[in-house]
C-alpha cells in the first residue's frame, strides 16, 4: 500500500472535485423531476443529512484512528459480516465510478464532439486517471489542489 | 559490446602500472623520485623538469606545467633565492625553502597521487636530494576569461557580473557577497580523466545537513571519465532524470546564486563553466528572475503575472487556434470568423497541418539563428522574416491569423527568464497541438492535466516541485505569484528554510517620523 500523506485542505479539496461535478450536472435535472418549482428546498433538508454522514465519519475515525473503513467495520461487525460490508463497499465504489466515467462520457458527446466515439473519450479520461494514480496519493492530493483555483472560479 | 571490452582490457593493463606508482609515497632518493614522475609523465611534452644545485651540494629539481604557472614569479622568488645561496656549510635545506622562498602558499607533498594533483592543478613541484618531502609552490597562473555581464540572464537593473569558467573566481564571487565566515565550500573531485574540481557551497545553520549529506552522496556516486559541464552533473543527480523539466535551476548570476544560499538551498559550482546549479527548486522558481527584488514589489508582481499570461501564450496558443478553427467555430465573434473564414478559403491544409508546418519552422529559424557563423546571420534573418511572414501566405501555404498565432507564441516563449524552463514547453506545445487537433478544447484539458499531473509528481531533492501551491504553504505564497515588498518577507520559504526560519526583524515597513515638524 502507498503509503502517502496529504494534508486535510488536500482531502477537503479532493472531495469538493469528487462531489462537485455530478451535482452540477446531474443533480439539478433528477431533482426537478421530483420537486418542480419547489426544488429550492431540497438542498435545505439535505444539509443535515450530509453532515450527519460526515459527522459519522469523523466519529469512526476518531474511534479508530489508524485503521481503513474495511478494518474497523470488521471490528464492529465481526469477521464475516465485516467482510461482506467491506465487499458490499468495494462494489459501491465501483459502481459510482462507472456511474461517474458514463456520465463524464454523455456530458461531452452531447455537448461538444457529437461525432467522436463515447469510447475513446472515455478511455481517454481513464488513461489519465491512471497516470495520476500510478503517481500515488500524494500526486492526486496535489493536483485537486492545483486544479482548485480554476474550478472554482469557474463554478 | 566488444568496444567495452576492449576499454576495460586497456585500463587493466597499462593503466594499472601507473596506478600502482601514483599511490607510492616519494622516495628519499631523488634519481629515484624523477624516474617515476618522468615515467608518469612520458610524451608530455608540456611538462618542465628543471634540475639546479642549491648553495653548490644540494641537488634539486623544480618541475612545472608551461602555462599554467607564473614563470616570472618562479624565477624572482624560487631560483633566485635558493641559487643564490652561497653560505656553503651551515645550510639545512628545509629551513632554506621555509624562510627564503617569497611564496605564500606552500604545501608539503608525500606521495606521487598529491604530486600529480598539485602538478595539474598549476602549482610548480620542488623535490630535494635526501628528503622525502617535496613542496607544491602556489604559483599556478592561467589565461581566464575576465568577469562579463552574462549574456543568458540580462537585467536592466542589478550587478552586470556573471560567473566564469574559473571555480576559484566563481566563489570568490560568492564570498565577496556574503562576508560570514558560516559560508562553507566543500571540494570534490569527479572525473577518473579530467578529476573536475566541484565545490558544494552552504550557508551553515541555513541548510538542512541532511539535504547537503544527500547531494554530497549524489555526486560521490558519479562514476565517469570526464565532467565538461555542470549539465552533466545536473543529468547526473536530479530525482526523475526521464522528466523534460529542469529539477536543478542553473544560473550564471552571482546575485542569484546567493540569494538561493540564504534561502537555505545549496549552490554547486563546476570548474570548467559558468553555469552553476541549485538545488533543491521548485517549479515557481524557475520563473524568477533576480530582478524581480530589485524593481519595487508592484511592478514585479505585475511582471510575474505577465510571465505566467505569456507561458500559458506559448503553450497553448497555437493548440487554441487549432481547436477553436477546427471544432468550436462558435467561439469566435462572428464578424472576426468572417474575416477568418476569407483568409483560410485559399489554404489546402487542415488547421493542424498549418500550425505544424510553421511552428517546426520557427523552431528550425531559432535553432538556426543560435548557430549560425555571425557573418550570415543577416542574410538569415532576412530569409526567415519572409518565410515566416509575408510570402508564406502570398503563396497560399499558411493563412493570415496563422502567422500572427506564431509569431506572439514566438515571442511568449522568450518572456520566460530562464532558458531552460522554456524549452520543455515549447517542446510540449507539439503534442497538445496534435491533442487539439484530434479532441478540440477537451484534448488541450485532458493535456494541461496530464502535465500538472506530471508536475505533481516530481520532487526536487526530496522538495515537491509544485510546492508551495501544492502542498499548499499559505506562508510562502508571498514570493510566488506575487512578490511580497521585502519588509514582508520575513520568514524564509517552507521545505528549505526550516532549520532557521526568519530572516529579518518583523515590523520593518518604512514610515516617516512624524515628529518632525515639531
Amino acid at each position: 500500500m502507498e503509503k502517502g500523506k496529504i494534508s486535510a485542505l488536500q482531502m477537503s479539496v479532493m472531495m469538493y472535485h469528487a462531489i462537485i461535478a455530478t451535482g452540477i450536472l446531474f443533480i439539478p435535472k433528477t431533482v426537478f423531476d421530483a420537486a418542480q418549482q419547489d426544488i429550492w428546498i431540497s438542498p435545505i433538508w439535505a444539509f443535515p443529512l450530509g453532515l450527519l454522514s460526515v459527522y459519522i465519519a469523523y466519529k469512526l475515525h476518531k474511534l479508530y484512528p489508524d485503521d481503513t473503513i474495511m478494518q474497523y467495520s470488521q471490528h464492529i461487525l465481526g469477521a464475516f459480516f465485516g467482510k461482506v460490508l467491506g465487499l458490499i463497499l468495494l462494489l459501491l465504489l465501483y459502481t459510482s465510478i462507472s456511474v461517474m466515467v458514463w456520465q463524464y462520457g454523455e456530458f461531452v458527446v452531447s455537448e461538444f464532439l457529437p461525432h467522436t466515439p463515447k469510447y475513446v473519450i472515455v478511455g481517454m479520461m481513464i488513461l489519465l486517471c491512471a497516470f495520476a494514480v500510478h503517481g500515488g496519493l500524494e500526486v492526486i492530493g496535489r493536483l485537486a489542489e492545483m486544479v482548485f483555483p480554476f474550478f472554482s472560479y469557474f463554478f | 559490446m566488444f568496444n567495452r571490452k576492449k576499454f576495460t582490457f586497456n585500463k587493466q593493463n597499462k593503466g594499472q602500472q601507473v596506478d600502482k606508482e601514483v599511490l607510492k609515497p616519494l622516495y628519499s632518493n631523488l634519481e629515484k623520485n624523477l624516474e617515476v614522475l618522468n615515467f608518469l609523465y612520458k610524451d608530455c611534452s608540456d611538462v618542465v623538469f628543471r634540475s639546479f644545485v642549491i648553495a653548490g651540494h644540494i641537488k634539486a629539481q623544480l618541475i612545472y606545467i608551461k602555462g599554467m604557472s607564473n614563470i616570472e614569479e618562479i624565477d624572482n622568488n624560487v631560483l633566485t633565492p635558493l641559487m643564490q645561496q652561497t653560505d656553503q656549510n651551515s645550510i639545512n635545506p628545509i629551513s632554506l625553502i621555509e624562510h627564503r622562498l617569497s611564496v605564500a602558499e606552500i604545501t608539503k607533498i608525500e606521495s606521487f597521487d598529491t604530486c600529480v594533483e598539485q602538478l595539474s592543478v598549476g602549482n610548480p613541484i620542488l623535490l630535494l636530494e635526501d628528503n622525502r618531502q617535496g613542496y607544491a609552490l602556489g604559483l599556478a597562473k592561467w589565461e581566464k576569461r575576465a568577469i562579463e555581464e552574462p549574456s543568458g540572464e540580462l537585467v536592466v537593473r542589478g550587478p552586470r557580473e556573471g560567473f566564469t569558467e574559473s571555480v576559484e573566481v566563481n566563489t570568490s564571487l560568492l564570498r565577496r557577497k556574503i562576508k560570514s565566515p558560516q559560508l562553507k565550500m566543500k571540494t570534490l573531485k569527479v572525473g577518473s580523466y579530467t578529476q573536475t574540481t566541484i565545490m558544494i557551497t552552504y550557508i551553515q545553520d541555513l541548510s538542512d545537513e541532511t539535504l547537503i549529506e544527500e547531494i554530497t552522496q549524489r555526486i560521490k556516486r558519479i562514476d565517469i571519465d570526464g565532467i565538461l559541464e555542470s549539465g552533466y552533473i545536473e543529468e547526473l543527480i536530479q530525482d526523475n532524470s526521464y522528466s523534460p523539466f529542469p529539477q536543478v535551476l542553473v544560473t550564471e548570476r552571482p546575485d542569484t546564486a546567493v540569494s538561493n544560499l540564504l534561502e537555505g538551498r545549496v549552490v554547486i559550482v563546476v570548474d570548467g563553466t559558468p553555469f552553476v546549479l541549485v538545488a533543491p527548486t521548485t517549479f515557481y522558481s524557475l520563473f524568477q528572475s533576480g530582478e524581480d527584488y530589485y524593481h519595487h514589489f508592484i511592478i514585479s508582481t505585475a511582471t510575474r503575472w505577465l510571465r505566467f499570461l505569456f507561458l500559458f501564450i506559448s503553450l497553448l496558443l497555437p493548440s487554441l487556434y487549432v481547436a477553436v478553427i477546427t471544432y468550436h467555430q462558435e467561439m469566435v465573434p462572428t464578424t472576426l470568423l468572417l474575416t477568418m473564414v476569407d483568409s483560410r478559403e485559399a489554404i489546402p491544409f487542415p488547421a493542424l497541418v498549418e500550425a505544424l508546418l510553421m511552428e517546426i519552422t520557427f523552431e528550425g529559424l531559432r535553432e538556426a539563428g543560435l548557430r549560425l557563423p555571425k557573418q550570415v546571420g543577416a542574410a538569415v534573418s532576412i530569409v526567415g522574416a519572409l518565410v515566416i511572414g509575408q510570402a508564406a501566405v502570398a503563396a497560399g501555404l499558411v493563412s493570415d491569423p496563422m502567422v500572427m498565432v506564431v509569431a506572439l507564441t514566438g515571442i511568449a516563449s522568450f518572456t520566460i527568464p530562464r532558458y531552460n524552463i522554456a524549452i520543455p514547453f515549447r517542446l510540449l506545445r507539439f503534442p497538445i497541438m496534435l491533442l487539439a487537433g484530434t479532441f478540440g478544447l477537451l484534448g488541450i484539458m485532458m493535456g494541461l492535466l496530464a502535465i500538472i499531473i506530471h508536475l505533481s509528481t516530481l520532487r526536487s531533492f526530496g522538495v515537491p516541485y509544485l510546492s508551495p501551491m501544492a502542498p499548499m504553504k499559505r506562508r510562502d505564497l508571498k514570493d510566488t505569484l506575487i512578490r511580497a515588498p521585502l519588509w514582508k518577507l520575513n520568514t524564509r520559504p517552507h521545505l528549505t528554510g526550516e532549520y532557521n526560519k526568519y530572516r529579518q526583524s518583523s515590523n520593518q515597513k518604512p514610515f516617516p517620523n512624524k515628529n518632525e515638524e515639531e
